[in-house]
């Protein structure tokens, strides 16, 4: 078990370098000039070619790549060109809100699938039920992002329509997290406050997510529900319940469990388009600045942080799977 | 249920009196000699003070630290008398000493906005409450300069000695401010929230409100819906034109005259090299036909290449208007295909204007697409001009009222915002010897005189005055805006009735 | 409910026709200004028109034609690069199955969006960077799929007789392997089309794909979100047609599934 995650753990990192690289290179080809965003539009040419000499951009690509590599390897992901600050504080201040954000839409996105799923397993000919998540996954996600918050902020007013708190609930805690910082310090008013705000972006990222994973469960379901021990197990005599519960989705959960891991992979995209909708100081938002000012080591930053995230949540899905199937791992 | 008892939990009552307003993304900074966009100007003209300011609605100097001042008649010398009881944040009392210390650190070759103090030859302080500054030679433009809402505004000693970390203080004042303006900061969370409060110790008039509070909300739609449901008092700047005559009940519009003119640079070395196709394409994209359309009643056809609160030109500027002409001259070349592009950050307005002119450039046979040129490029542009676009049209704002600002910012040989790179050098010799002259009527003919050659040679095409347009919450007053500063109001005057 | 599927994969033979004869059947220019802003939907202007003037029905069917067309073309460059690499890999085995594994990792850890940004940013904005960018990214689904496919399919009784009566390597692969394959690749590829359609509208909202004035579905919603509560129909109806067709891929799909259990 340690000997495959250590090897994950390596092929992880031979992905990541391929990544800087790959992103490294294709900075070589914007026509962009960071010392000029650092200055501004109105300074004169002398003072941003000062600039760009401190900044080292005027040195070949190779030189740039290993000095890069050299820093990263003691820690130091070099300074963000938008915010000024370095990108290991940036990560550090964006990166809790967009994974509290993923947390609570794959939470609320397995359990809603499961939901979905699991009557239709034992039910499949609710014609119904399959229209409407086929229906649910066909919205493009910048649409419920739109119309949500349109209903239960502007028309109802129930739910706050952005950010992650109101400010007089913030106390500041260990971890960044507001739900954890919020039961940690004991402010019960955060707590709620903070679950307020989580829920129209959750459910905005959770979408996709619970009709995929649902849809992926019932069908492995469906397939186990023909193996012959199901019919063992019935003949046994156990409830349909418990039948459910230690045979079939023992053996139903691979497909599904690695398709969370596929959906967090590509929630990405999804995260900048929710993040910018409900104004969720996050990771994406981070993004879409450090794009706007060619900001190459912000970019690093988070393509870092989320194949990270990546690793860590497969890991986690292969154990599971080991665990549940023992024929695997 | 829940979700009523969720929020309920969550309204909370303020005691003191707050102001809210939104920014589309983060600043980097609220340091004056650093800050070089142009939203944050509202903070850090309510953090930090200069020695000369525009009066509200004008362009009239009035004092600021500086309580009067005087130039010597050979125009080299200035001599600013300073205000009685001014103090920093933290309580200390500015002393002219203090603003020399600040004036070097600004004239400090790696800060952005150094240029600012270019030609002085020394600057002095003879008393606690003089500070003289000698150029080398006279400059009209000088105190403009000085009023400008980039211009160097005094930082204190817990910044600039403390604090000053081997950088000038640049990375303490990325999350802190030392100023002796009417407001502190306070809080600076990043994409959340910047929070200022009232300054007690202020040696000047007393702000109306406590706190302003300004929020991080990337997407106009939702400012527009928190400016509704009041949880946003005011949105400064790109609120969207076409709804600006039908605002909801309870909001109020404020559109004054800015120096923000929009101008279409083209780009001469490609399709545009043609001098025939250049006339039939600005017979197209003629501001007549389509400024109505995206602004309504909030701009008019430019008069010159100077924003009209700058100087007033006679009349409209005179577009060709023959549009038969112009189809012939697009297919004795055999159509031409363009491409337009504008600065990414006004991306609503400047799209739309672009699109339009798609739309009219296709009536004469022109072909057209847009793209949207993130900052950091537009001043590339000028390094590889067979891959920038054919025109590139923005709304940019010169550092301040004096025309010398505008030809030095946009039409001089090697300007920073020149963005193809055209250079004369009549036009350069014609904006030295203007920038000596005193007498404004006659200095404005000599600019004027410039702005025709500019576009009779087809380099650039004055499109618009845009009025900058606030859109607040009724009940607030006292507003303080001025032409020369862009997108903001003033926190230390407005208030509630 | 048969008859809807059937509805549906009539509805992908409709679309495409569509997709291909649009410019013939729109009413307008998607470019010029045609009328007033902000125009209602009426009699007169089915769909009502965009924030320029132009007419929002054919600007819709131009945009149908933007994302149908190019979310084929994903679909096509991963099948065939997809098949071809499967195919390699599941007979040679070894180290190229191996190294199919760890890139087809790379590519699900490196977040498509942003190597798309980035290849924008450097190369200026085009529907074919975008749709270059996108399948890049989409073969190597292909690829694992056709591989375990066809590894399956080698230890079925037909391929062993095939293989234990002397045909071997491109023979073997192309005449029993590969044409095993195909149905379930056909099925995955017609429900994905469903996917690639989410995602290029996706990339659209962010700007990439062509460029303006170009009617792209999803950047028509991303630029009129300020008229969400004025003009509705100009950021709604983009993303209701993207709905449509998306609903029509995933519908299609599950007949086209349903019928190949059949067969």
């Amino acid at each position: 078990m340690w000997l495959f995650l250590v090897r994950r753990i390596a092929a992880l990192g031979g992905v990541l370098l391929a990544m800087t690289v790959v992103l490294f290179a294709l900075q070589q080809l914007v026509p962009a000039d960071p010392a000029r965003a650092l200055m501004g539009p109105n300074a004169p040419n002398s003072l941003v070619e000062q600039k760009r000499k401190e900044m080292g951009l005027d040195r070949p690509m190779p030189v740039r790549y290993a000095r890069y590599l050299y820093q990263l390897a003691h820690g130091d992901l070099g300074q963000s060109i938008s915010t000024h600050q370095p990108v290991t504080q940036d990560l550090a201040h964006f990166a809790p809100a967009t994974l509290e954000l993923i947390a609570a839409a794959l939470l609320l996105g397995c359990l809603l699938g499961a939901a979905v799923a699991l009557p239709q397993a034992l039910r499949p000919s609710i014609g119904g039920l399959r229209l409407a998540l086929i229906g649910a996954a066909s919205v493009p996600i910048f649409l419920t992002g739109l119309l949500l918050p349109l209903l239960f902020w502007y028309q109802l007013g129930w739910l706050p329509g952005g950010g992650r708190i109101s400010p007089d609930n913030f106390h500041p805690g260990p971890t960044g997290f507001m739900t954890l910082d919020a039961i940690i310090t004991g402010q019960p008013r955060m707590l709620l406050d903070s679950l307020a705000h989580l829920v129209l972006p959750a459910v905005t990222l959770a979408l996709p997510i619970a009709v995929s994973v649902g849809r992926t469960l019932a069908s492995s379901l469906q397939e186990v529900y023909t193996q012959g021990y199901i019919r063992t197990a019935r003949a046994k005599g156990l409830s349909e319940g418990r039948v459910l519960i230690r045979h079939a989705l023992r053996n139903a959960a691979g497909p599904p469990l690695t398709m969370v891991s596929l959906q967090v992979a590509m929630i990405f995209s999804n995260i900048l388009i929710v993040e910018r909708l409900f104004a969720w100081p996050g990771l994406g938002s981070y993004m879409v600045q450090a794009f706007a000012s060619a900001d190459l080591p912000a970019v690093l930053g988070v393509a870092i942080v989320s194949a990270v995230t990546y690793l860590a949540v497969a890991a986690i899905v292969d154990i599971l799977r080991a665990l549940l199937d023992p024929r695997l791992g | 249920m829940l979700l009523v008892l969720l929020a309920l939990a969550v309204r909370a009552a303020p005691a003191e009196r707050v102001l809210r307003v939104a920014y589309n993304e983060d600043v980097a900074t609220f340091d004056p000699d650093d800050a070089i966009l142009l939203f944050g100007l509202d903070a850090v003209r309510v953090l930090y003070e200069g020695l000369v300011q525009y009066k509200p609605g004008t362009t009239e100097i009035a004092g600021w630290l500086a309580q009067r001042w005087s130039v010597s008649p050979d125009g080299l010398t200035y001599r600013f008398i300073l205000h009685d009881g001014v103090t920093f944040h933290d309580g200390r009392p500015m002393t002219s000493a203090d603003v020399l210390a600040y004036f070097k650190r600004r004239r400090h070759p790696t800060l952005p906005l150094s240029y600012f103090l270019d030609g002085v030859d020394s600057m002095s302080v003879p008393d606690p409450h003089t500070f003289i500054i000698k150029l080398k030679t006279p400059q009209p433009a000088f105190l403009d300069r000085l009023a400008s809402p980039w211009a160097p505004k005094v930082i204190g000693p817990a910044a600039l000695v403390e604090h000053a970390g081997g950088d000038l203080g640049v990375t303490w004042l990325n999350d802190h401010a030392d100023g002796t303006g009417p407001f502190m900061l306070a809080e600076m969370v990043r994409g959340q929230r910047y929070v200022l409060v009232r300054n007690a110790h202020y040696w000047g008039a007393r702000p109306y409100f406590d706190r302003i509070e300004i929020l991080i909300v990337p997407t106009m739609n939702q400012q527009m819906l928190m400016l509704q449901r009041g949880e946003l008092d005011i949105i400064e700047h790109g609120y969207p034109f076409d709804q600006l005559d039908k605002v909801p009940a309870g909001l109020k519009v404020d559109a004054h005259d800015a120096l923000g003119l929009e101008i279409a640079y083209f780009n001469r070395s490609k399709a545009l090299r043609n001098r025939a196709v250049r006339t039939a394409v600005i017979t197209a994209i003629n501001p007549a036909r389509w400024l109505h359309e995206v602004f309504g009643a909030f701009a008019t056809p430019a008069r010159s290449l100077y924003p009209k609160a700058m100087i007033r030109g006679p009349a409209p500027v005179v577009f060709p208007a023959d549009l038969e002409a112009a189809r012939r001259a697009i297919a004795a070349v055999g159509g031409v295909t363009l491409e337009i592009g504008y600065a990414d950050q006004e991306a609503p307005v400047q799209q739309r204007i672009a699109e339009f002119m798609v739309s009219l450039l296709k009536g004469i046979g022109v072909t057209a697409t847009v793209r949207s040129i993130p900052i950091d490029q537009e001043s590339s542009m000028v390094n590889d001009l067979q891959r920038a676009p054919d025109i590139f049209i923005a709304q940019d704002y010169p550092d301040s009222v004096h025309p010398a600002t505008q030809t030095g910012v946009f039409f001089e040989t090697g300007a920073a915002l020149n963005f193809f790179g055209y250079s004369n050098p009549t036009v350069d010799a014609l904006c030295a010897q203007a920038s000596r002259i005193t007498s404004i009527a006659e200095r404005d003919r000599q600019y004027l005189r410039i702005s025709d050659i500019l576009f009779a040679d087809g380099a650039f095409v004055p499109l618009a005055d845009i009025k900058d347009v606030i859109v607040y919450r009724a009940g607030l007053t006292d507003l303080g805006t001025r032409p020369a500063l862009p997108w903001a109001v003033d926190y230390g005057t407005i208030r509630r009735q | 409910m048969p008859g809807l599927e059937a509805a549906a994969i009539c509805m992908l033979f409709v679309i495409t026709l569509i997709a291909i004869i649009g410019p013939w059947l729109a009413p307008a220019d998607p470019v010029v200004q045609i009328a007033a802003p902000y125009q209602p939907p009426s009699l007169r202007y089915l769909f009502g028109t965009d924030e320029i003037g132009r007419d929002m029905l054919t600007r819709l069917i131009y945009g149908v034609r933007l994302t149908w067309l190019p979310s084929l073309a994903v679909i096509a460059i991963g099948v065939v690069v997809g098949t071809l690499v499967g195919a390699a890999a599941a007979v040679a085995a070894g180290i190229v199955d191996s190294m199919l594994a760890r890139l087809t990792e790379l590519f699900i850890v490196i977040p498509s969006t942003m190597i798309a940004l980035a290849a924008v940013a450097a190369l200026g904005p085009g529907l074919w960077h975008t749709v270059a960018v996108m399948g890049v990214f989409w073969w190597p689904w292909y690829a694992r799929i056709v591989r375990t496919e066809i590894k399956t399919i080698a230890t079925r009784p037909h391929a062993e007789a095939a293989r234990l009566s002397g045909v071997a390597g491109l023979r073997l692969v192309l005449r029993y392997l590969l044409p095993a394959a195909l149905p379930s690749l056909l099925v995955t590829a017609t429900l994905d089309v469903a996917n690639v359609i989410l995602v290029l509208s996706l990339f659209s909202f962010l700007g990439l794909g062509a460029p303006a004035p170009a009617p792209e579905l999803g950047a028509m919603t991303a630029r009129s979100l300020a008229s969400l509560t004025t003009h509705w129909w100009i950021p709604i109806l983009p993303a209701v047609a993207i709905f449509v067709l998306v609903v029509t891929a995933n519908l299609a799909g599950d007949g086209l599934r349903s019928l190949m259990k059949t067969v």
